[in-house]
């Protein structure tokens, strides 16, 4: 099955919105491990409240992975995994609203091209959609 | 070592692990299953999620010697080349210019984000 994946042609593909939108809200789901993991360094390591955030962080990735493996059967795997760039804009969000972070022009900046490189990524002479045969 | 090396150091190591272990779950998408548990339960994607397990306790770790929440975020997105190096080596994935392209504007933002 998977030589298939080598052989397609990146001409033929068309960009799915709905695909792609979707793969941003999951997105937006990954970005919630950022926040319980930054939870889970601010305890003792290995005391009952690391544990409860690390298990949040577990439960949230284990709702994004159901979901995960079910989008990366329409894209490259490299476009699929460059989109959760967009992780940033969720963090940059979280960061200022959850914990306070002073955000300031040259970090906005910096995120900014990141996701100008998604997008590049997303749009370019390869989509990066493939066919599922399954 | 300063706590901005320690904490690049175990993201690079972080990632590492996180893009490897989306080759196993690629690897697994790539199959047909006879239902949708065997999707979830076979041994790519079980190995998969044991690195993945193991990269986020070291991204905790990272998070320790951050000075800010999105310090670390921003070093994930090394992840992005690492996969698209492996893709091609395991899945024969083109690196096409408009990939090379975006690739560099995320380094770009990166280092732009982490200039004193």
């Amino acid at each position: 099955m998977e030589s298939k994946t080598s052989d397609r042609k990146s001409t033929d593909k068309k960009i799915n919105w709905k695909d792609i939108v979707l793969l941003q809200i999951i997105v937006m789901i990954f970005s919630l491990t950022s926040v319980t993991a930054k939870f889970a360094s601010m305890q003792d390591a290995f005391t009952s409240s690391f544990f409860l955030f690390y298990g949040a962080e577990l439960a949230i990735l284990a709702v994004y992975a159901l979901l995960w493996q079910q989008a990366i059967k329409k894209f490259d795997i490299s476009v699929a995994y460059a989109n959760k760039a967009m992780v940033l804009l969720w963090g940059l969000l979280w960061g200022t609203v959850i914990f306070r972070d002073a955000v300031n022009a040259k970090e906005i900046a910096g995120v900014a091209l990141v996701i100008v490189g998604v997008i590049v990524i997303n749009s370019g002479d390869n989509t990066g959609m493939e066919r599922t045969d399954e | 070592m300063s706590n901005l090396t320690l904490c690049v150091l175990l993201m690079i190591c972080s990632e590492l692990i996180a893009s490897s272990s989306q080759m196993f779950l690629k690897k697994s998408a790539g199959i047909s299953y006879d239902n949708r548990i065997k999707e979830y339960v076979n041994r790519y994607v079980i190995t998969g999620y044991i690195m993945l397990f193991v990269s986020m306790l070291i991204t905790i770790r990272a998070y320790s010697f951050a000075d800010s929440y999105m310090n670390v975020p921003v070093l994930e997105t090394m992840g992005y080349v690492f996969v698209m190096v492996l893709g091609r080596i395991f899945f024969g994935e083109k690196i096409t210019r408009s990939k090379i392209i975006g690739m560099l504007f995320i380094f770009a933002g990166i280092i732009i984000y982490y200039l004193p």
